[in-house]
């Protein structure tokens, strides 16, 4: 087997590895859900609004797929700034 | 520096290869992002990961890269275009979304510099090879802009320093300056090849430290495995940076 074979191959590899990394564990949470008590407002405002439908993207990622730490890690105005709404 | 180069070449297909399975596994976020414009939204996510999953390929198998290359940075391009100059306008001047947009564009910039090499090589399309010498200006300048950014906004940086080493600032700094000086190299066309390897290598270490750490801890969060690939992407393009000077050397 050629060498450019095997590196393809390889590099195939590390990708199947970082796709089925991120997929085994939390699924992306299809409904924000906010317990922790830091930006908490911020938060449930912006949950009314997806809830509303109003939301259609929104940064950082972590919002969607880890709110607690988001919320804990992120302060307000970072939050507040990517909200793209309809 | 071929033989690097071709690797670098093929490595730079793994985080579109990644992404473009992203958009399939979260197409209803990624629609979010489609322009509101756009109808049918969750097509153009799903022909945007399926094009991306070619790129990704292309590069990774070395089969019609040239092609993807080229495909992938007026794609990139139309992004920013379609995608972060409305959101610019729109009055979204955080720090992360400026991190983000010129990320795209230096991705983009890399891609066309890449079938700026590749269309070298097979000595065709001379339109592909100006877009790829100003694409190589281009991201110099990216690289001076990513640079100050290690001064000016430690939050949302481009070259991340892993949490645990000691002196942490010094190296947030010091990455800061190395980008500079490369950017600075190659729009001055001074040692550019000798500082954009230097740098790749530099950013090549401290990303593995850096992500392999957060995946290490994180191995089931997507956002650690989406700014890996990311900061992967733009190490790649610096090697292909460095061999678009080396291929520039060798012609002369």
């Amino acid at each position: 087997m050629k060498v450019s074979t095997i590196t393809s191959l390889l590099l195939i590899a590390i990708a199947c590895v970082v796709v089925l990394g991120q997929t085994g564990g939390n699924k992306m949470s299809d409904k924000l859900t906010v317990k922790k008590t830091l930006n908490l407002a911020v938060a449930k405002e912006i949950a009314a609004e997806r809830e509303a439908g109003k939301i259609i993207g929104m940064c950082p990622l972590r919002l969607w797929t880890k709110p607690d730490a988001c919320i804990k890690d992120t302060k307000p105005s970072q939050v507040m700034f990517f909200i793209i709404k309809k | 520096m071929k033989k690097i180069g071709e690797i670098f070449q093929r490595l730079f297909g793994v985080p579109r290869l990644v992404f473009g399975v992203q958009h399939f596994l979260y197409a209803d976020f990624v629609a979010g992002l489609v322009p509101a414009i756009f109808p049918a939204r969750i097509f153009w996510v799903y022909l945007t990961g399926a094009a991306m999953i070619a790129a990704g390929l292309a590069f990774i198998f070395n089969r019609k890269a040239l092609l993807a290359a080229a495909l992938l940075g007026m794609m990139l391009s139309m992004f920013v275009l379609l995608i972060h100059i409305p959101k610019f306008a729109g009055g979204d001047l955080s720090a992360i979304s400026w991190t983000r947009r010129l990320q795209d564009l230096a991705i983009a910039a890399a891609a066309f510099i890449l079938a700026g090499i590749l269309s070298q090589r097979e000595a065709k399309n001379n339109l592909l090879k100006n877009i790829s010498k100003v694409s190589r200006y281009l991201f110099a300048i990216l690289l001076i802009v990513f640079g100050v950014q290690q001064f000016l906004n430690p939050d949302f940086l481009t070259a991340k320093v892993p949490v645990y080493l000691p002196f942490r600032m010094f190296w947030v700094y010091l990455t800061g300056t190395a980008m500079v000086l490369t950017g600075a190299s190659v729009l001055i066309n001074k040692k550019g090849r000798l500082t954009a390897i230097s740098l790749g290598a530099f950013l090549l270490l401290i990303n593995l430290l850096h992500h392999g750490y957060l995946v290490a801890n994180g191995w089931h969060t997507p956002l650690f495995w989406t700014a890996a690939m990311l900061d992967l992407a733009i190490t790649c393009g610096v090697f292909i940076l460095a061999g678009d000077l080396c291929e520039e050397e060798v012609s002369l």
